[in-house]
């Protein structure tokens, strides 16, 4: 792959990108399946906004789980500037090859921790990450010379000081990512506690401390109201370095989202429910941003709304018609338990997209679309694939339980006040006749 | 999928002195009902003892009636809350059967429905097995062999036997088998000893003790934080639930060293029978749908987000089992952590509501 000229590396990048989804994920398999990418990820590189909303499975390599808690940071080399809380992508390779040294035998163990798996088995980026971020953040804390900077096309002087902020935050990876879990777990996140973590990454600098913000709001964007309250922990300039970090971070996080396909993969990524937490995420995160910013912030972050918005609803309106309407269309009288819990799933991915989507505007979009579907599903025929009680929890989903309480009244009317035999409820029972 | 809350009671302590009062958990499926019990309420009728849906301390204790204020149920729950409003005595029991006749009718799902009809039927077979067992007990202690099943002249030993014992107590010889029946009902989710397979309560008890060994080992596993503070909730209250459940349960089986004796008791005081029959299953009530939690969370994540729900729904100890084990409860790291971990807005809200109600029918299928 080295030995490719450059002109046919261009041309091969620029047939792949009118590829059809499926090539594009042939050609990341395959890449990814190189063990030394070289030249390769010139390919890649163009492809990186459409990788982001097919979200193919990455198999999990020593250099991708070092980066792992710095992913919200990263960016293409053009677009780095020294000192901006951001890594380049060039800079991975020697940082990663330099750590891989560093560590010795313990490379070797995590290599084999990590052999088969994906990005996403994330109990083993958790047991590997443990012992390789902080290990590779006390190597990057010497600021040692990277063997190929010279490759990467940045100044041999801002080696050093991506290396010291690169390691300070993956000194406090382990429990920044703790903190984070918990708070997505349902617990507070408090004050005390997140201000230590930050404080760790501090010790690498102003600029390390403007990458954890940017890693935490990333990932916790409710997190934002927490930084100006007990930044005194930082030392006596603490509340100071904290709004410049905060600033820096909010300038991360809002060029992420500028970029192309930065905003749209949000709502285009993965599963449904996936992209309803993304969106939320970003709701919130652009919620946060606004609240205090500058006039020319909130025109940005108005115009990332907007995309935002578009993407929902393009998203919604796709899965709606692809993952309920055609399959209950297409379905036969008897269909399989996994048909319909198929729909549901959809359907409950849809209404946590929805009610996401919705912080950001569409409301009558939204009605009007699932008002439309619930029509259909009441629609469908008596001796059609729905069964009484299946009808009522799609209903439940699609609207609320009050429409589906209502629909249940309305077709068995004596439901309500005695006993029904189960399987006049479903049709999915063996032998059981169909709801009145 | 709320509404407007506009008539709600205020926010109460919560600190029940028996399991009465402790009341029954309902396995409702809407996420903001995780962890309700109903009870009977001291002026008649039943309510609905709901934790503080902000993860705060306190509950709102509501009549039946009045869930409407709190939240929008799923027809599921609309369905049980109505079933169970209809009982004349809110106890474990009662609650698991209108529960399971609910699920039975498939508002909660298919795999809900086929669990509570598969559970039904299981429950139906142990009951016949313990009535067969309690008889065949009789026969043993009666001096009249050992009952092994499946002799020639056992029914007419069995015949005799009762005839025997209920000419000691003085009563019809049908009289003796319908007690056995009845003692049959409570022994059922217990079992008799001679009985081969395993019922509900030993069931749940070797869940929980697994449970509780799977979350000390995920707790011994991670340093410091509000995930390791409610892996040690979940443990010291699994451990103390454990040690009086498995002595209530020796207390329990102990009964049936001479059946003639309780029968006796069972004429003269049904009532204080039962009171003991069904202290493991008081001691364990809410533990399934606990145990449920940590089998259904998968990967790390989903792990970490069980155990701080697991921790908010560890059911109160009241001290009352002081009388029924000598044993003086000590329930001060599960109030301690109520009060160091704070649940954050996105608690049982949120756009996740809809993945929990799922959860929560998977839930319901897991424990019938």
């Amino acid at each position: 792959m080295e030995q490719v000229p450059h002109h046919e590396l261009r041309m091969l990048a620029r047939s792949l990108s009118a590829a059809g989804d499926d090539r594009i994920m042939r050609v990341v398999a395959t890449v990814d399946a190189l063990a030394k990418r070289g030249a390769a990820d010139r390919i890649v590189a163009p492809l990186r906004p459409r990788l982001a909303e097919l979200r193919p499975p990455r198999p999990l390599r020593f250099i991708r789980l070092l980066f792992l808690p710095l992913d919200p940071l990263i960016v293409p080399a053009a677009r780095w500037r020294p000192g901006s809380a951001t890594v380049p992508r060039t800079a991975l390779g020697p940082i990663a090859a330099t750590v891989r040294t560093a560590l010795g035998p313990v490379a070797g163990t995590i290599d084999a921790a990590i052999a088969g798996r994906s990005v996403g088995d994330m109990e083993i980026v958790e047991e590997a990450g443990g012992m390789l971020w902080p290990r590779a953040g006390a190597v990057l804390a010497t600021a040692p010379a990277l063997a190929g900077w010279a490759d990467t096309g940045l100044p041999a002087a801002t080696a050093a000081g991506l290396c010291r902020a690169v390691g300070a935050v993956l000194l406090a990876a382990v429990p920044l990512r703790g903190l984070a879990a918990e708070a997505e777990a349902g617990v507070t996140l408090e004050s005390g506690p997140v201000h230590a973590v930050l404080a760790e990454a501090a010790t690498g600098g102003s600029e390390a401390l403007a990458m954890a913000v940017a890693v935490l709001l990333a990932w916790r964007p409710q997190a934002a109201g927490l930084l100006p309250h007990g930044a005194s922990v930082l030392g006596p300039d603490g509340p100071a370095l904290m709004r410049l970090a905060a600033g820096q971070a909010t300038e991360v996080l809002l060029e992420r989202l500028e970029a192309q396909g930065g905003t749209e993969s949000l709502a285009a990524a993965g599963r449904l429910d996936d992209a309803g937490t993304e969106v939320r995420r970003a709701a919130t995160l652009l919620e946060a941003l606004d609240e205090a910013g500058p006039p020319e912030r909130r025109r940005r972050l108005a115009a990332i709304r907007q995309r935002l918005e578009q993407s929902c609803r393009s998203r919604f309106s796709s899965g709606l018609e692809n993952g309920v309407a055609a399959p209950l269309k297409a379905m036969g009288p008897s269909p399989a338990q996994e048909e319909l819990a198929d729909v549901e799933n959809t359907a409950r991915g849809l209404r946590q997209l929805e009610s996401a989507a919705r912080k950001l505007g569409g409301g009558a979009f939204y009605d009007q679309l699932l008002h439309d579907a619930v029509a259909a599903v009441r629609a469908s025929p008596a001796d059609g694939a729905l069964g009484l009680a299946d009808k009522v929890r799609l209903v439940e989903i699609l609207a609320s339980s009050d429409e589906a309480d209502a629909l249940l009244e309305e077709e068995a009317p004596a439901y309500q006040t005695q006993s029904v035999d189960p399987r006049l409820l479903s049709h999915a029972a063996p032998q059981s006749p169909r709801a009145p | 999928m709320s509404k407007p809350i506009l008539s709600l009671p205020l926010v109460q302590s919560y600190h029940p002195t028996t399991f009465l009062a402790r009341g029954v958990a309902v396995p409702f499926t809407t996420p903001v009902l995780a962890g309700t019990r109903a009870r009977q309420a001291d002026r008649g009728g039943t309510e609905l003892i709901v934790p503080n849906p902000s993860g705060g301390r306190g509950v709102y204790i509501l009549a039946w009636g009045d869930l409407h204020a709190l939240c929008q149920p799923t027809v599921h729950d609309r369905r049980l809350n109505e079933k169970a409003a209809a009982l004349t005595a809110v106890v474990p029991s009662s609650i698991r059967a209108v529960s399971r006749q609910v699920a039975a009718e498939g508002l909660a799902g298919p795999a809900s429905r086929d669990a509570a009809i598969g559970a039904v039927e299981a429950a139906r077979r142990d009951l016949l097995t313990a009535n067969f067992h309690l008889l065949m007990l009789l026969v043993k202690q009666d001096g009249r062999g050992t009952a092994a099943p499946g002799g020639a002249d056992l029914a007419q030993r069995a015949r005799q036997a009762v005839v025997q014992v209920a000419a000691r107590l003085g009563q019809s010889a049908d009289a003796v088998a319908a007690s056995l029946e009845a003692l049959a009902e409570m022994f059922g989710c217990i079992g008799v000893p001679g009985e081969t397979g395993e019922c509900r309560i030993p069931r749940l008890l070797r869940t929980l003790r697994r449970v509780r060994g799977e979350v000390s080992a995920w707790r011994g596993e991670r340093g410091e934080g509000s995930s390791t503070l409610c892996a040690e909730t979940v443990v010291a209250a699994a451990d103390l639930t454990l040690l009086c459940a498995e002595h209530t349960l020796a207390d329990v089986l102990a009964l049936t060293t001479d059946i003639t004796a309780l029968l006796r008791t069972w004429q003269a005081a049904p009532g204080k029978v039962a009171g003991v029959a069904t202290r493991p299953e008081w001691l364990l009530d809410g533990w399934e749908q606990i145990c449920a939690l940590w089998d259904d969370a998968a990967g790390h994540a989903g792990r970490l987000s069980a155990l701080v729900e697991m921790a908010q729904l560890v059911p109160v100890l009241p001290n009352e089992i002081a009388e029924w084990g000598g044993k003086v409860v000590d329930s001060g790291t599960i109030a301690n952590y109520r009060r160091r971990v704070l649940l954050n807005e996105d608690w049982r809200t949120g756009t996740a509501v809809y993945d929990l109600i799922a959860r929560n029918e998977r839930l319901r299928a897991k424990a019938p």
